[in-house]
């Protein structure tokens, strides 16, 4: 689904993004990417998502090698990957139901159609009592919701998460989490960037660890930092 | 692509953003105004200068030895040249009662031995630019004694015309630079309010005309509700102005008001929607990441 191949990414302000990274996430998975900030989780989101493109290496997304995407072909990657953000990204001037029906609409989905189609992403999320509100008038984890059932309405086959939870409380994260693994268990790769340690130790998934913009580790079935790290990093 | 969406698209985003879009609004309000009142004065110089233009004529002067005959001859001969509007027969006669009329004294025929003045034709053209060219022509007519055109003043007024023409053109298209850039600007403004936005679309998957139509059918909306109210407000004010300029100034001529009525319509309308359409384009072109 998702191929590094030795990717290295560097700004043009110079700033490393990554260093030869190589990771293969295959489809159905779910990832986290663990590493403080600035140590590439976001570049590697970036890529995925072909917003950059790598300085050297090749990235595969959904077997298609993102640097040969002509430009107005990106918007049909795109609409296979949904994202949500730390901030939301809600478009603040349109209700819950616009902002997800906004989705369908860019994909051309006929307009008979799009109720039922944002009726039931909203109700995956539990948000189906506030789709003529604002944003504004939503509590963090009512939009982070509404953003998910924004990325989910499209059944994308990837779901790339930028500190969903950053924001939000503990519990509220916890209700987060849960409606990712909901979307994981539909058959969707779920990459999420966070560096919330509780709750990347509580879901023992697969964890790739970065550091100034390496890959650290990559492990199967993980806490925020393996066992063995975890033994190294208390003897120092 | 859907056109229902997109107007219905425009119609929220005006109602939902009415503080910035009555700043791009009024700005080409304010802009196009400036831009009709410099039309009109543009417009009313070269009417005037045209109308002085108009007066403009040839005089033939003939010789006094020329039969009726030939005279009637040369008459039709004049009267077949595409360039003339206008000729009329000045006989001896009439332009010594013309000259008396003018001089407001009785000239006693027994003062002199005979009737001095010669007769004559007088010709308009339709387009006086031409007037020398015309004039040369008739000198080589039998029986024409001297052709006269007021050389010096024609050649001056026809290049006054004619400045007029180019520098009117150029005020014109000098204050269109500017409404250009300051409607432009403004709207740039309302597309920066939401920059945000336009990246928002371009992650779910936005195409780049997908995005940009809304706002591009939202500049040509400012456009034409900012150009509207221009038109009023200019087309009113001339209607106002006209018929007082006439009575303090019946020397200079003024364009009806029905007479610019469309020019003036079709003039600040198109400018305002092209200016308004384009510089959305420009604007969302700017936010959009092409990497």
């Amino acid at each position: 689904m998702i191929e590094f191949k030795n990717v290295s990414l560097v700004y043009p302000n110079g700033t490393i993004g990554l260093q030869n990274a190589s990771a293969h996430i295959s489809k159905g998975e779910f990832a986290f990417l663990v590493g403080q900030t600035g140590s590439g989780k976001s570049s590697f989101l970036k890529l995925i998502n072909r917003e950059v493109l790598p300085t050297t290496g090749e990235v595969f997304v959904n077997n298609q090698l993102t640097s040969e995407i002509r430009l107005q072909q990106v918007p049909l990657l795109r609409r296979h990957i949904g994202v949500i953000f730390q901030d939301f990204k809600l478009l603040m001037h349109k209700t819950i139901f616009e902002n997800v029906a906004y989705v369908l609409e860019v994909t051309g989905v006929p307009a008979k159609q799009i109720p039922a189609k944002v009726s039931e992403a909203l109700k995956l999320v539990n948000l189906w009592d506030k789709e003529d509100s604002f944003p504004e008038q939503l509590s963090g984890g009512e939009q982070q919701r509404a953003s998910i059932a924004r990325a989910l309405v499209n059944h994308p086959l990837i779901l790339l998460a930028d500190e969903p939870t950053g924001n939000l409380d503990p519990d509220t994260s916890w209700d987060i989490m849960q409606i990712l693994m909901k979307a994981n268990s539909r058959g969707t790769t779920v990459i999420v960037a966070t560096h919330n340690k509780t709750i990347v130790d509580m879901m023992r998934k697969r964890v790739i660890g970065l550091s100034g913009g390496r890959i650290a580790f990559d492990r199967e079935r993980s806490g925020y930092l393996p066992a063995d790290l975890e033994m190294a990093a208390r003897e120092v | 692509m859907n056109p229902v969406y997109f107007f219905r698209e425009v119609i929220t985003n005006l109602r939902r953003n009415v503080l910035m879009n009555l700043a791009s609004i009024s700005t080409v309000t304010v802009s196009t105004i400036v831009l009709g009142l410099f039309l009109i004065a543009t417009l009313n110089l070269g009417f005037w200068v045209q109308k002085i233009v108009d007066q403009l004529q040839i005089v033939i002067y003939l010789k006094d030895d020329v039969s009726q005959e030939q005279i009637n001859r040369l008459y039709d001969a004049i009267k077949a040249n595409p360039q003339v509007k206008d000729v009329e027969f000045i006989s001896k006669q009439n332009a010594l009662k013309r000259l008396q009329e003018k001089l407001k004294i009785l000239i006693r025929m027994n003062d002199m031995p005979e009737n001095p003045l010669p007769n004559s034709f007088e010709i308009k053209l339709k387009n006086s630019a031409n007037i020398a060219a015309v004039a040369k022509e008739l000198e080589t007519f039998p029986g024409a004694e001297n052709v006269k055109y007021g050389q010096n003043i024609a050649q001056k007024l026809l290049s006054l015309h004619q400045a007029v023409r180019i520098g009117g053109l150029l005020v014109v298209a000098l204050s269109l630079i500017c409404t250009i850039f300051i409607i432009v600007n403004t709207i740039r403004l309302t597309v920066y309010a939401r920059r945000r936005e336009i990246r928002i679309m371009q992650l779910v998957g936005a195409a780049f005309w997908f995005i940009r139509w809304p706002f591009i059918l939202e500049g040509i909306m400012q456009g034409l509700l900012g150009a509207l109210p221009a038109f009023v407000l200019v087309y009113l004010s001339y209607l106002l102005f006209v018929p007082r300029a006439l009575h303090a100034l019946p020397f200079i001529p003024f364009l009806p008001p029905s007479g610019i009525l469309y020019y003036l319509l079709w003039t600040l309308l198109t400018t305002g929607i092209v200016i308004g359409g384009l510089g959305a384009f420009i604007s969302v072109n700017k936010y959009l990441n092409y990497e």
